[in-house]
Formats: C-alpha cells, structure tokens, sequence
C-alpha cells in the first residue's frame, strides 16, 4: 500500500477515535451541566428554607427578649407582693397582739365615751334650734309658745 | 483505476494509433494518451519548428518534472499527514491511538 494512503487511513481512524472521544466528553458534559442545575435549584430552595429559619429565629429571639422583659417585670411585681404581705403579716400580728379582751373593752369604753359626748353635744345643738324656731314665731306671729 | 485483469485500449496520439495492454481502466489510459498528445502539441505549437521525435522528449521531459513535483508535494502532504496524527495520538486514550501507538 502507497505511503499516503497508509498515512491518511492511520489519520482516519484517528480523527474518528478523536469523534467518539469528544461526543463521550460531550454526554458528560451535559450530565454534567443538568447535574449542576439540578445542585443549583437545590441550594436555591435551602437558601429560602435556611431564609425562612433565619426569620423564625429573629422572631423567636425578639419573643424571648419581651418574655424576659415580663418575666422581670412579674418577678418585680413579685417581691412588692411579697413585701406588702410581709407588711400585711406583721400589721395582723401586731393587731392580733393588741386584740387583748381588756384592750378591746377599754377600747369600746373609749367609744362609748366620744359616742356619749357627740350625743350631748347634738341634745344641746338640738335645744339651741328649738329656742330659735321658738324665737322665729314669736316674731312672725304664726304660732303659740308650747 | 487498476483493473484485475489487463486489457488492450488503442489510443491516438499526434496522429499515431496506439495499443496499448495495460491493467488500468480505458478511461484512465485515454485520459493519459490525451495529455501526452496534448503536451507534445503545445511544445511544437510553443515556438521554433520542432520534430516530432524532440518535441515528444521535450513533453517526456515536462511530464517527468511534474510527476517529480507531485511526488515531493505528496510526500509532503504524508509527512503533514503523520504530523497530524502524531499531534491527535496524545489526545486519546491509548486503547485508541491506532496500531503505531504501542511502539511509540
């Protein structure tokens, strides 16, 4: 066989090999590109769920600021509430202290005292307006003294 | 081209039947007569009155330095051919760089 043609059908078969190597890298290729676009459209829907959690968390985290803000707020209210009935507590104790039989009747002795003294007080009130309406009709004439 | 078998074809050339028995095909072998004829003609039609006999080695003469030309410019063409190939055999796998790769 002549050099050239041996030379040329060498080439050939090459450039053929060459062909199919080629369409071989091309399959990959575009396996390898929907591969890609399929990660890619993966990671954009993780990105939106990862977004998503990010939000939650923010809100999560804002929530947890205004519960520690009440919690304070309720543990303050607390210990004033603790305070008063402490207060309340000793008021009772002293009062109960104080609520002896002979304390409670010089008490109502007291009472019946400033109570007897406000109704004197309103007898002679009470005489003082009489002498005045006594005195008014006299003057008008309208009535007799009784 | 070449035939299996050889057959006789007579050709004319400046006026002068041919037979020729040969294994190439009868158009190849008339398109051969023609530009032998045709050659001498147009070296006895170039200048001067020349004789048959000369002007057929003159055309001999052409013939042979454009035969020698094409030889040189396919042996060109079949070095560029194996350059080509030698440049591509790197670029496949081995199972596939042709019967001259294992002995590379």
């Amino acid at each position: 066989m002549r050099p050239e043609v041996t030379a040329f059908r060498e080439l050939d078969t090459l450039v053929r090999n060459l062909g199919d190597q080629l369409a071989g890298y091309r399959r990959r290729a575009l396996s390898a590109e929907a591969r890609t676009r399929e990660l890619e459209q993966r990671a954009e829907s993780l990105d939106e769920a990862l977004q998503a959690a990010r939000a939650e968390a923010v809100v999560a985290h804002t929530a947890r600021s205004t519960l520690q803000v009440q919690i304070q707020e309720l543990a303050q209210r607390e210990l004033t509430a603790r305070s008063q009935l402490e207060r309340a507590h000793i008021a009772f104790a002293a009062a109960t202290e104080a609520a002896t039989p002979q304390a409670v009747e010089s008490e109502l002795a007291r009472e019946n005292q400033r109570l007897r003294a406000r109704l004197a007080e309103a007898h002679e009130r009470t005489g003082q307006l009489a002498d005045r309406v006594r005195f008014l009709r006299q003057q008008t004439g309208l009535g007799a003294e009784r | 081209m070449i035939m299996d078998q050889k057959s006789v074809i007579r050709v004319r050339i400046m006026g002068e039947e041919y037979t020729l028995r040969t294994e190439a095909s009868s158009d190849h072998t008339k398109a051969v007569a023609e530009h032998v004829d045709r050659t001498i003609r147009a070296i006895m039609n170039g200048g001067g009155a020349v004789e048959t006999l000369k002007a057929a080695i003159l055309a001999a003469l052409q013939i042979t330095d454009e035969l020698f030309r094409e030889r040189a410019a396919n042996e060109s063409m079949t070095s560029d051919i194996r350059q080509l190939a030698s440049d591509i055999r790197p670029l496949l796998p081995p199972a596939k760089r042709g019967d001259d790769s294992s002995a590379a």
